[in-house]
Parts: structure tokens; sequence; C-alpha cells
């Protein structure tokens, strides 16, 4: 009788587990059978929203916040189609002019590309790599700030890198100011490229904007096959096409690559043959050249001895601004520079060597060569930099009075503690790092001639 | 005889627990909300559910369904600031939290906590004060977490009887704990209590298990014995019967409320304390119904 109820008992009791149907995560994606292209019957069109926000430049929010942060870019609209202020869209952290106007500006960098007017950035991962058709950007306050799109051909989820990482741009124009504040759908007209994509990088441009541009999502229409032939023509050089072009870009690669080597050699011995240019005082070529461009005075060393001799003349190379060409730069080109960079005061590396293009041992190997003379440093968004980095930069840079570290979320707190052998420093940008104020409390106890506060952002709810 | 009737009751426990088989799912909460605004104002929903200024919001999210109402402090009004407003935002800026996974289920304090600091990011100053209470239900543990601040708050009910209900938090008579935003300047003067103030409770539930969570203008109207009688009529879990269950509970409440004669919870507190009233308390009333049901897609 007991064995037969604990047997029941046992029975009854016995635990049978059933999985049940769990509800899918956050779906971005939907295929959009498009039956109404009548040139593209077979294939399928894929309207996607941004599933991940990878890397940008700056927010208006705090770190531990979702209101006014950058995150809110990705996933389905929470806004739009209304217009104003609202916590759930992305927006960046200055508008206007004020910011390059207030004292602790630094000074604008001679040599930047008329073409070039990106303040800040945001790159999107999709779901799904599809050769582009439409971008579109939901903005919902003052819009009109993006002034370029570009798509790269690595996939960020997958594992596999391709042999070298191409930026393509997309669309690109001037910065316009929009008379009306109300909310929009920006949809430029953008370039056909031959790869298929999943990851944009969007360029703002905000100084013409009366207050914080705010936006809300972003859309991207794509192919998941390539285009059939006869719609897919070669890349048609529009109006929106300015001199960041893809074929200005990979000239610059070539010019970073051969400028310093080669060498027409003629024969004939240096400084003659070159018609009135011999006759012209020496300073006089460096104050022509010193209006040129960096792509243009590296083509130039390719002209002539006597032009090599002068674009390669470290006089020209006092202030270095590589951030237009982050899509370029990788460690064969510092280690091209690196010659004429012995008198370099002022370097700005911002935004450069993501994704593997510059290496810790090719930054620090340049650092070497033309740390002695350097007084300012912008690494903004470099997220190659290590620790071993920094301390080799506090070697090498003894005179060094400002850098700028900002948005640098991937080095540790104690990698910090090296700056403060930075004797020098006036000024020092540590917006969205990862230091500790009890780092800088303890470590960073050396007379600091700040004129300028130093802007940290704590990893807590408030930025000051 | 005695070894009899144990082994009888071991073995009815076995079958009800074997034929049941609550134990390998997931449970979730069926909720209809339904109210009042004080000033008959009932048909204006902004986002997220308000009813005058109260405000309350249902979240569902993959490890947790989360419910929440708060009350806005109507003295504001005086100040000429809204107080719905305050209210309204604190309960969206929960729900946010909640859908995009940024909350533990077993802290629901962290809930509060965090859309009450998202508040302060906003760059329009936000300026008002409300009472909150947040009732989480962990799917997989099958646990109820609750936290409360002010008077706000919910009863759990089960097999007719109320097996948990939430305690008031007041400061001194109608003026509840609450959480504030103030003027710069006047922060001194004006009571605001932190987050970490609020109770926190946990505890299991089960099947069938009823939860009513609303604003004190449910609670100060509408004694216990009444609520129970109108819970008994709910039988099934299907949404319709949940919300015709609200809709009956808050149409009570809004009745006695503008009864003169009656003698109120509310008005039986007052006697208490030494004023002599009668009649209901015209509130905002807020009516979160839910049942414990199991989860389906």
């Amino acid at each position: 009788m007991l064995t037969l109820l604990s047997m029941f008992y046992y029975i009854c009791l016995r635990r049978r587990s059933r999985s049940g149907t769990r509800g899918e995560a956050l779906n971005s994606r939907r295929a959009v059978e498009s039956g109404q292209r009548t040139a593209l019957p077979v294939s399928l069109e894929v309207e996607q929203y941004a599933k991940e926000v990878l890397d940008f430049s700056s927010h208006y929010g705090s770190e531990n916040s979702m209101s006014y942060t950058m995150w809110n870019l990705a996933g389905v609209p929470n806004v739009y189609p209304s217009s104003g202020d609202f916590t759930q869209t992305a927006v960046f952290r200055a508008y206007g002019t004020w910011w390059e106007q207030c004292a602790s500006a630094p000074p604008r960098f001679r040599r930047t590309p008329r073409g070039f007017h990106s303040q800040d950035y945001i790159e999107l991962a999709f779901e799904e790599p599809v050769y582009p058709m439409a971008v579109e950007v939901l903005e919902t306050y003052y819009p009109g700030a993006i002034v370029q799109i570009q798509a790269c051909n690595l996939n960020p989820f997958s594992q596999n890198t391709p042999a070298d990482v191409r930026w393509e741009v997309l669309w690109s124009a001037e910065p316009t100011k929009v008379l009306t504040p109300q909310a929009r759908q920006f949809s430029p007209a953008i370039r056909q490229i031959s790869f298929p994509t999943n990851l944009l990088r969007l360029e703002i441009n905000s100084s013409l904007q009366q207050y914080y541009t705010e936006l809300d999502a972003v859309i991207l229409r794509g192919l998941r096959e390539r285009p059939i032939l006869p719609l897919y023509k070669m890349p048609v050089i529009g109006v929106g096409d300015l001199s960041d072009s893809d074929e200005e870009l990979a000239d610059m690669a070539a010019a970073f690559r051969h400028g310093g080597d080669d060498e027409v050699d003629d024969g004939k011995p240096p400084n003659a043959g070159n018609g009135h240019f011999d006759r012209l005082p020496y300073e006089l070529i460096q104050l022509i050249l010193s209006h040129l461009t960096l792509r243009d005075l590296c083509r130039l060393a390719q002209s002539c001895k006597l032009l090599h001799q002068h674009c390669c003349d470290p006089l020209q190379y006092t202030q270095l601004s590589l951030q237009p060409y982050w899509a370029r730069l990788s460690d064969a080109s510092l280690g091209h520079l690196q010659s004429r960079c012995s008198l370099l005061q002022r370097l700005n590396l911002s935004w450069t060597g993501n994704r593997g293009a510059l290496t810790p041992s090719g930054f620090t190997s340049f650092m070497k060569a033309c740390g002695p003379s350097l007084v300012s440093l912008e690494l903004s968004c470099c997220h190659f930099l290590t620790e071993a980095c920094l301390e080799v930069l506090s070697q090498t840079c003894p005179g060094l009075q400002e850098l700028n570290l900002s948005s640098c979320d991937r080095l540790h707190p104690q990698a910090f503690t090296h700056i403060s052998k930075l004797t020098r420093l006036r000024r020092l940008v540590l917006y969205r790092t990862k230091i500790e104020v009890l780092i800088v409390v303890r470590r960073l106890r050396w007379k600091l001639r700040t004129q300028h506060r130093a802007m940290i952002t704590r990893r807590g709810m408030s930025s000051s | 005889m005695l070894s009899v009737l144990s082994y009888g009751r071991l073995v009815a426990r076995a079958v009800l627990g074997g034929l049941s088989q609550t134990d390998g799912r997931d449970y979730s909460l069926v909720t209809a909300s339904y109210g009042f605004g004080k000033d008959f104002r009932k048909g204006i929903l902004k986002k997220g559910m308000c009813y005058g200024d109260d405000a309350c919001f249902i979240a569902r999210h993959k490890a947790a369904d989360v419910l929440g109402v708060a009350d806005g402090v109507g003295g504001w009004r005086d100040y000429g600031v809204d107080p719905s407003q305050f209210s309204a935002t604190l309960m969206r800026t929960c729900e946010r939290l909640v859908k995009e996974g940024r909350f533990v289920p077993s802290q629901p304090v962290g809930i509060l906590t965090s859309g009450y600091y998202e508040l302060l990011q906003n760059k329009v100053p936000l300026l008002g004060s409300s009472t909150a209470c947040i009732v989480v239900l962990d799917r997989r543990s099958h646990q109820l977490h609750t936290c409360n601040l002010g008077d706000s708050g919910f009863l759990v009910v089960r097999g007719g009887e109320v097996v948990h209900r939430s305690d008031e938090q007041q400061h001194y008579f109608n003026t509840p704990f609450q959480l504030s935003i103030a003027p710069p300047g006047v922060e001194g003067v004006v009571l605001s209590d932190s987050p970490d103030a609020a109770d926190s409770a946990s505890f299991d539930v089960q099947l069938g298990d009823i939860i009513l969570t609303a604003t004190d203008g449910l609670f100060d109207n509408m004694p216990d014995y009444m609520i129970l009688r109108e819970l008994k009529k709910l039988k099934t879990t299907n949404y319709d019967s949940v919300l015709q269950t609200a809709e009956s509970i808050a149409k009570q409440a809004h009745d006695l409320a503008y009864d003169p004669n009656y003698m109120s919870p509310f008005a039986q507190f007052a006697c208490d304390n030494g004023l002599n009233v009668r009649g209901g308390k015209p509130d905002d009333i807020t009516v979160l119904l839910s049942i414990v049901a199991e989860y389906t897609d």
C-alpha cells in the first residue's frame, strides 16, 4: 500500500519540461516584395532600420543615460514624424559655432581640404549586407546637419574581414541651412557601389544650425543581389560629388605611398631645368607650397627633384592634420611621412586608424620620430590606442601642451596614469574616456598650469 | 488514522500538483487598465495612459511583465505647474527602460531610480512630483517583485482573500512620499523623497492570482470587502473579462467618491485623526487589474 502510494506520488510529481516559445528579439528588418518594379522582377528589396550603433564621436546625453544619446538612433523611430526636442532622439554634443569660438578651442589646422566639413560622425551597423539603393534619415529637429554618408565593405558581425577595408562615399554635400526646424525624412540620391554593405557612416556638420540637430532613425534600402548590368551604370559624377570622391582618396593613398620615394631622374643636376622656379628664392617657393593641401603636396613631390626637395622640407610639416584622410591612412602612410615630420608641432590624428588601419607599433614609431617638437596632439576617437602608446607618448613628447583623447573609450583607466608625466600640459580633453576620478586626484598632482579646464565625463550620471 | 489522513493529503497534493504541471512554464500578466480623471476628463488619453493627474504603464519584456502607476501631486497646480506632466513622463520613461531591457527584474527600485534620473536629464525642466508603484512579474522564477513609494499601492488576491498588500507611505495626513523635481533655488523647501525610500517586497505567485495596482483614488473610496466582491466575479484569464472587472471597480469607486454621505475609508481615517468628515474623496482613479496566466507569445 505504502509503496503503491509513493509510486503514485513520484509519477504525479515528475516534472515534464516543456519548452515554450520565446518571442523574437527586437526585429529590425522587413523584407518587401517589390513586385511593382518592372525592371527588377526577381530581386528582393530589403528595408532595414539600424541594428546597432558601433561608434560615434560625441553625444549630448550622459554615458549611462538613454536620453539624447546616440544609441537612440538604432531601431525603429521613437518620435518621427513629431517635431521638437525629445529625449528619445540621438543628439550630438554641439551646434553652431560657439565651440569653435570659445577660448579653449584649438585653432584650425592649415591645409584643411575644402571639401572636408565633418565635425562629428556616427557609424551604424545593419543586419544584412545589401547593395544600397537609398538611405533615409529621419530627422526630427533642426534637420540639415548631415554632410556625408559613407559605406564600408566590412561586415561587423561576421568573423572574416576583407583584405582591404574600404569606405566609399555614397553622398556628400556642403553644409546648408534649412529654414524650418520641422521634422523631415532626408533621402539624398546616393551613388551605386560595387560591394554589399551593412556598415554606414554619417558625418555631421552643425555649424549652421540654430539649435541641436536631432536624429531619430536611419533606414537602409537595398538589394540582396547585385543589380543587373543595364541599370548598374558606372558611378556618375553628380553635383553632389565634391573633392572627397573615391578617385581622389585613392590618389591620396598612392601619393602617400610613392610621394617620398619616387624621384624624377633626368640626369641633370638639381636646381636646373626647372624654368623660372630656379630663379625664385627658396622661401618664396615654400610660401607658395604652404597653401596646398596635403594631397597636392604629396603629388607635387613626384614632379621634379627641386619640388621634391621643397615638398619634403620639414618646414612644410609643422602642422599636420590627417583627420580628413582617416579612411585611407595606414601604417605605411605614417611611415612615409615620418621623414618629413621632424619639426612637427601640431598633429591631428583624430578618427584615424580604426579597424586595423593603424597599429600601436606604427603609431609609436611615428611618435618617436616626431615627438620631441610636438606641442599639440589630437587623438579623438582613436580606438587603436593602447596603454603602451600612451606610455611612449609620455616619453617621446616632453613638450606636449595640448592633448585631446576624447572618445577613446577602449583605454583602461590605468593607461591615463602615464599622462601625469607630461609636465607641460595646458589643455587636456578626456571626454567619454574611462578615467576614474580617484586616479585623477591621486596621480595628477603635478602643477598643471591649466588655462582651460579639463573636460571629463564621469561614467556616472552627470557630465562636467 | 492520522497517517491515513496525512498520506491522503500527500496524494491529493501530488495529484493536483502533477495535473497542473506549472513549474516548467513561464508566467505572464494579463492586464487591463481603467480610470477616471477628477474633472471628468476621461477619454483624453495621452501616450502611456493618463487619467487626470495619474499615469500608468504596462510593459512586456522577454523576461518580465512590468506595471506601474504614478499619482501626480495636485498641489503644484497652485504654482502654475501641470502635475500630470511629471507622472506621465515618469511612467513613459519607465516603460521605455523596460522595453529596452535596462532593468533587473528582481529590483524594481532600479527602474524607479533610473527613470527618475532620466527625468533629470531632460533639457526642458520638468517640474512636479508624484508617487510611484512598480510591480514586476519575473516569468521564469514566478516571483512578483514590487516597490512602492507613496500612497499608491497594490493588492494580491488569491482565492478571494488578500494575501499581500502594500503599505502607504505618508509624511503626514494627505502628504505621501513623493519623487519630485523642484525649480532651482527652492529645493530645500519642496518635499522630495529619494527613490531609495521606496518599500520593496518580493513574493511567489501562482496561476490565477489577481493583482490590483491602483492609486489612492481607489483605496480611499472603496474598502477591501467591496473590491473583493468585484474580484470574485473574475473567473477567466482573457483580456475582456479582466477589462470588464477593472471597469466595474473603477466605476463603483467613482460613484462612491461623489457620494456625500458614504463613510469612505478616507473619511474614516480623517475621523480617526480628528477631522469630522463624511463622504467619498473625489480624486483621480486609476485601476490596473492583472491576473497571472501562462505565457503565450
